[in-house]
């Protein structure tokens, strides 16, 4: 059973197909995302994609809030928003790092470069 | 019945995750790494926000509110800095550029 009208998704405020709907659109959006992991020429490519992840899973977050009609997951939601670009930033240093350092000393062992 | 408040609830989780979804498909359809950033970041911030605002009007308690506005605050704070931290990386590395051929 995909979905029924009483029964999981079933909620005091949202409509039934409501979140039926947007449930289908974010699972769709991360599998997306993992397409674009998969194909992803180059390593800023697959980073974008990981900033992408915490953003789709702070949307699920609440949206999970939302319908269970409980306060509690908006701190995990909060704490995705704090501490989710994170990774990101350090990869993005990560990258620049090697870059000067390959300028440098003329290292050029870069394996993520396609 | 449904009250306004249901309404707007309702329109609020749609639009949002339809702009999560709009982020997804930009990222997976774009033909560029710029663009595809393009799309992560704006996109997918804006639609994170509308659920935050509808998760804040669902519970309609301080404390919601309040975690609601920090959600908003942060993460609009935080995407473009990643975003432009990962875009400055891309250019010294010298990802290419997609031209119109």
């Amino acid at each position: 059973m995909f979905f029924n009208f009483d029964g999981m998704l079933f909620t005091a405020v949202l409509h039934p197909i409501v979140a039926a709907i947007a449930q289908i659109l974010i699972a769709i959006s991360f599998i997306l995302a993992l397409l674009r992991i998969i194909k992803g020429p180059d390593v800023a490519d697959r980073v974008v994609v990981l900033d992408l992840i915490a953003g789709m899973l702070l949307a699920y977050t609440l949206f999970h809030a939302i319908v269970q009609a409980d306060v509690n997951f908006m701190n995990v939601s909060l704490a995705i928003a704090v501490i989710g670009f994170l990774g990101t930033v350090a990869i993005a240093r990560y990258l620049e790092y090697r870059v000067a350092n390959k300028e440098e000393t003329g290292n050029v062992q870069d394996p993520g470069r396609e | 019945m449904a009250s306004i408040l249901d309404i707007i609830i309702n329109a609020l989780v749609l639009v949002g995750s339809g702009f999560v979804f709009v982020a997804a498909l930009g990222v997976w359809r774009l033909p560029d790494f710029y663009t595809r950033i393009h799309a992560a970041t704006k996109a997918g911030a804006f639609g994170g926000g509308l659920l935050a605002l509808a998760a804040g009007c669902t519970f309609m308690t301080g404390v919601a509110w309040v975690q609601a506005f920090m959600i908003v605050v942060f993460f609009y704070i935080t995407t473009p800095v990643a975003g432009h931290l990962l875009g400055r990386a891309a250019y010294l590395r010298k990802v290419s550029v997609y031209t119109k051929k």
